[in-house]
């Protein structure tokens, strides 16, 4: 266990060496984004002088893995909070989204993968395995699109875009989240329904669960108690992938539903080369990919006695 | 029964029918507030810092400035009492001010804040930096009266003022004086700043005590009044979802949209769709200090094989949409110029005779363009493929739109690039006039053309001073003006008595319940 989280702080720092090059290599200037096309090459120096935009990279470098091992993000260029904050403020939305978009994926891939390789080869299984592959085909800004122009331009059933007026409550808040939900969880339902018609048809053909057929039992235990068990170690797996894969899908809905982020932040920060920011969201994301594979591992081990760490 | 629908059940059945209640009953909730959708994020929201349009149209109603423009680029006054007496040197700017004009802090503006702002604003404006080395000294003679003293004259100094863009906007003396990043957003304004959430929204609010200019209401002049309670500009970075929701009724007004989203609208009950009054300008600006457009003969050669139609029409679609002019200003305008010599002549022969003259060998001509700006990327298309009809080698080179601010100032990577600016209310305020802008137009006829328009003395010397500009447009050919496009907003029938000016300005309009 110790090892692993050493491991952890390797790849975090790694990850952090990775973000700083790839935020400073790339060309632009948060400057001269700042001030706009008819801002002359004088008037960028000016303001990159202002912003301490000026120093070596090296120092920079230096500066940012200093304030990063003390958990402090920094400034944020463009917008006028500290990059900690610009996260802290953004990220239950996130979070929210995610989990939404991960119980609408999980809710309707599970059941309609036990299903579909329960009856292997009859018209529900051919209905619920083309239908996945459409939906992991379809892109999620496009589900995103065609779930505004008929739920809300043409029905007027949910809002288009934002997170709801100021002052809204949780409720108001959770009917903007629905849409953009939607829009990543189907994609990566189909994910799931596919893992788990696998998995379960591999359990489905061993010795105990003839023998638990043989016993008597009904089909409901045998699917559940005896196969669904023991295929759940692989549906975690890609359970595990998911929720990874949904906070990165979440860049891409955030923005088409303009809902304020991580996500939207991230895909800002870069446009306006916010380098505080893209750093500190890139972190914050890769370590929450890091502790999800950890959880996943820990949940191993919980859910299969003969995992062992 | 009672056991199929559980008190838990109920509940979650109540959330469901309540997440999918129409919308519309959010939106009468707020009925006392204007949504309007902008562009995107503002950021940092300092008015005189920032040449960016988005912080302008929000900044312009808490802060104000001592003159503004109507919409034919007359200056009057706004925080002024009147116009300047200047005198006769042009050196001495002796400006009077409003009484009584309070603040959003309940402070009330006198000479000393006013001159502490403008020195703020000399400071860290980058629009001011043109006025900053002709400006002696400021001083408050009086509570009601401020003086600029000048080293020589410059005729721009007032519609400089009156520019809402790195504005020199009036804050109080403690907030001007202080140094650092603006933290307090105190103004006159008809509205207050009341809450800046990154990403979600700016709320102002209507300030009670407001004092008004006197006058007519022309554009950003004469009475202001705040006639709805609270303005809100929503962050919508997508143009289609800012039309969306100006349909669905969550948004009053939708800013800056594109062609397609723009006529998205067309024949929706209870909406808009609108043009701003004055048009923007789209430009190829080229390198006229290395390479091969340092050439003069290249630029004309480029200027003979443009289509400015074609470039127009790949990039706003419908002839409605868009203007093939080469005036600088348009028509009605006091700088407009009918003579172009040059501008849309298509003459594909005559700019292969221009190259063979120049000795051309088919270097690349090097385009600079970005898809973040879809109307920039379409119009570089068209006139790369302008140019190599004409014989020219081309090169697009596409780009986000940070990286081309970026390359740009590096003069041996580019020969041209596709830019847009709104008319400004001076010529000396757009950037193709500046030397050290990407493109470093710099001749010594055109720096005295420049100098005699920013020294003259009288309208009349500045329109010839102006016109010889013009003129020195066309037979240098620093750039290619394509032409004009109009900026397309849409808003609802509910939000009345908008006027059209750029920046949107949401004073004296009114909300129907």
């Amino acid at each position: 266990m110790l090892r692993r989280l050493a491991g952890m702080l390797v790849v975090m720092f790694l990850v952090a060496s990775v973000v700083f090059v790839i935020a400073h290599v790339i060309p632009g200037d948060p400057a001269a984004v700042m001030l706009g096309p008819s801002a002359t090459a004088a008037d960028v120096a000016a303001l990159r002088a202002r912003l301490g935009l000026d120093a070596s990279l090296p120092v920079q470098y230096l500066s940012f893995m200093r304030a990063a091992a003390g958990l402090r993000l920094g400034q944020s260029i463009f917008l006028d909070q500290s990059v900690t904050a610009a996260l802290a403020q953004r990220a239950p939305l996130t979070l929210q989204l995610t989990a939404i978009a991960a119980a609408i994926a999980v809710g309707l891939g599970v059941p309609v993968g036990v299903l579909a390789a329960v009856r292997r080869g009859s018209l529900l299984d051919q209905a619920a395995t083309g239908l996945a592959m459409t939906a992991a085909s379809l892109p999620s800004f496009w589900v995103g699109l065609t779930l505004i122009e008929y739920f809300a331009v043409r029905w007027h059933v949910l809002p288009v875009a934002g997170y709801g007026p100021p002052g809204a409550g949780p409720l108001a808040h959770l009917r903007y989240l629905i849409l953009p939900a939607i829009a990543v969880g189907i994609p990566n339902s189909a994910l799931i329904v596919r893992f788990t018609r696998a998995s379960m048809l591999d359990v489905l053909g061993e010795d105990y669960v003839r023998t638990a057929r043989a016993k008597g039992l009904g089909p409901g235990a045998v699917i559940m108690k005896h196969a669904f068990r023991n295929a759940r170690t692989q549906v975690l797996t890609v359970l595990g992938l998911t929720v990874a894969g949904l906070i990165g899908g979440a860049i891409v809905t955030e923005t088409v539903f303009g809902l304020p982020g991580i996500g939207n932040l991230v895909v800002s920060a870069v446009l306006r080369r916010d380098y505080p920011v893209i750093q500190g969201a890139l972190l914050v994301i890769s370590g929450a990919y890091v502790l999800i594979n950890l959880a996943v591992d820990l949940l191993y081990a919980a859910l299969d006695p003969r995992v062992r760490y | 029964m009672e056991k199929l629908v559980s008190p838990e059940r109920r509940l979650l059945l109540a959330a469901a029918a309540a997440a999918v209640m129409p919308t519309r009953f959010a939106a009468a909730q707020g009925a006392h507030a204007a949504n309007i959708a902008v562009i995107g994020e503002p950021g940092v929201l300092d008015p005189m810092t920032t040449l960016a349009d988005l912080v302008n149209e929000i900044d312009q109603h808490f802060f104000e400035t001592l003159y503004a423009c109507d919409p034919s680029f007359h200056v009057a006054p706004v925080l002024a009492a009147a116009m300047p007496q200047i005198s006769e040197d042009g050196k001495r700017y002796t400006i009077p001010l409003r009484e009584n004009v309070p603040f959003h802090d309940g402070s009330v503006m006198t000479a000393d804040d006013v001159v502490a702002s403008l020195q703020r604003w000399l400071k860290l404006s980058p629009r001011a930096q043109a006025a900053a080395p002709s400006v002696e000294a400021l001083s408050a003679p009086d509570p009601h009266t401020v003086q600029i003293a000048l080293k020589q004259p410059y005729s721009p100094l007032i519609i400089l003022l009156a520019l809402f863009n790195g504005a020199s906007a009036i804050m109080p003396k403690a907030i001007a004086a202080a140094s650092g990043p603006l933290e307090k957003f105190v103004g006159t304004g008809p509205y207050r700043l009341l809450e800046h959430v990154p990403d979600r929204y700016i709320r102002v609010a209507r300030f009670d005590k407001y004092a008004s200019p006197p006058g007519k209401p022309n554009g950003f002049v004469g009475a202001r009044t705040a006639n709805v309670d609270e303005l809100r500009f929503i962050p919508v970075g997508n143009p289609t979802t800012r039309a969306d929701g100006l349909i669905s009724g969550e948004y009053h007004f939708a800013d800056v949209l594109t062609t397609e989203s723009y006529q998205q609208l067309a024949g929706k009950p209870g909406l808009q769709q609108g043009t701003m009054i004055t048009p923007g300008w789209v430009l190829l600006a080229m390198n006229t200090k290395a390479g091969l457009t340092s050439d003069l003969r290249i630029r004309q050669a480029a200027l003979a094989a443009a289509v400015p139609g074609d470039m127009l029409a790949a990039a706003f679609g419908p002839p409605s949409l868009w203007t093939a002019t080469g005036s600088i200003y348009p028509k009605g305008t006091d700088y407009f110029v009918a003579d172009t010599p040059g501008y849309d002549t298509h003459d594909p022969a005559k700019a292969r005779a221009m190259l063979k003259a120049a000795g051309y060998k088919g270097q690349p001509f090097r385009i600079f363009t970005t898809t973040q700006y879809d109307y920039m990327y379409k119009a570089a298309q068209v006139a790369g493929a302008n140019l190599q009809d004409a014989g020219f080698t081309v090169d697009v080179q596409v780009m986000d739109w940070a990286t081309l601010l970026q390359k740009r100032n590096d003069p041996t990577s580019w020969e041209a690039f596709v830019t847009s600016s709104p008319i400004m209310p001076d010529p000396t305020f757009f950037s193709i006039f500046n030397p050290n802008y990407a493109g470093w137009w710099d001749t010594p006829e055109k720096r005295a053309a420049l100098e005699n328009f920013v020294t003259a003395p009288n309208t009349e010397a500045k329109l010839a001073a102006w016109r010889r500009m013009h003129e020195l447009f066309y037979s240098q050919v620093p750039s290619l003006l394509i032409g004009y496009y109009k900026l397309l907003y849409g808003i609802s029938t509910k939000l009345q008595d908008f006027t059209p000016a750029q920046p949107p300005a949401f004073w004296n309009v009114s909300l129907a319940a």
